[in-house]
């Protein structure tokens, strides 16, 4: 069990451990109940790293930039749809057009171009996401 | 001052306990933690997660401070907390804060009860 503690403890973040990890392996030790801490010590690493550290907003950025060119990618597959050979819903009604006269461009470029704009994004605002937080951090420390 | 302290107002239960257990004497991290539990009679128990988390709030802010006091007998790994002047100011306004809204709730429920 004080082994266990132990690994929550030194999972929280650098500086939150330096100062407060040695007591609160003493106060395991003097305390008689394992199962409460181990509970608590869950709670606060979740707390220390999602909430004060603040690298919540990198999730989030992360989340953002993954739903932005998903949702653009689809866009742009369903606005290509008739000329990828998917026809949407609503021309589903119409006679099918003579396969002569029209040949279905590859959805290849497509498929490459919305992959290349989600790697975009998601590189972006990871970056920016990460210098923000770096920054932030550094002026908290100041 | 009083400006400075209603952007901290209102405190949190974990941190208004922690501030009363500091409010007569320096303490420890688990002798705040037994002083939380001794003055709500057991209903509140603050874990050392939860406590240490709302301390580095507390000392970041400049609410408390580490003290040098040590017993001989002590564990090297216990430190002492205290609250500086700036933290017993907020205790007090809080406090103010709380007894002007149990004066009003008791007003209502005066009327409430014509």
């Amino acid at each position: 069990m004080t082994m266990l503690y132990r690994r929550l403890v030194a999972m929280h973040p650098y500086s939150f451990r330096q100062q407060f990890g040695p007591e609160m392996e003493l106060i395991f030790e003097e305390s008689g109940r394992p199962a409460r801490l181990l509970a608590d010590a869950l709670v606060s690493l979740n707390r220390q790293w999602f909430l004060r550290s603040r690298m919540w907003i990198v999730a989030l950025a992360a989340l953002v930039g993954g739903v932005i060119p998903f949702a653009l990618g689809f866009g742009l597959i369903r606005a290509a749809g008739g000329r990828l050979g998917v026809a949407p819903v609503m021309h589903r009604h119409l006679p099918p057009v003579p396969p002569h006269t029209m040949s279905p461009p590859s959805a290849e470029p497509f498929i490459v171009l919305a992959t290349a704009i989600a790697v975009l994004f998601i590189s972006g605002t990871m970056i920016f996401a990460i210098t923000w937080f770096r920054y932030s951090q550094q002026r908290r420390r100041a | 001052m009083q400006d400075d302290l209603s952007e901290f107002l209102p405190l949190s239960p974990a941190i208004l306990h922690i501030l009363m257990a500091l409010a007569g004497e320096e303490r420890h991290g688990y002798g705040i933690m037994q002083e939380v539990s001794r003055q709500s009679g057991g209903s509140y128990k603050l874990g050392p997660g939860t406590l240490y988390d709302n301390l580095q709030k507390l000392l970041e802010q400049g609410i408390v401070e580490e003290s040098t006091h040590r017993d001989k007998d002590d564990d090297p790994r216990r430190k002492y907390y205290r609250l500086n002047p700036f933290g017993a100011g907020l205790l007090t306004a809080e406090i103010g804060r709380l007894e002007t809204l149990f004066r009003k709730a008791k007003t209502q429920l005066r009327k409430a009860a014509i």
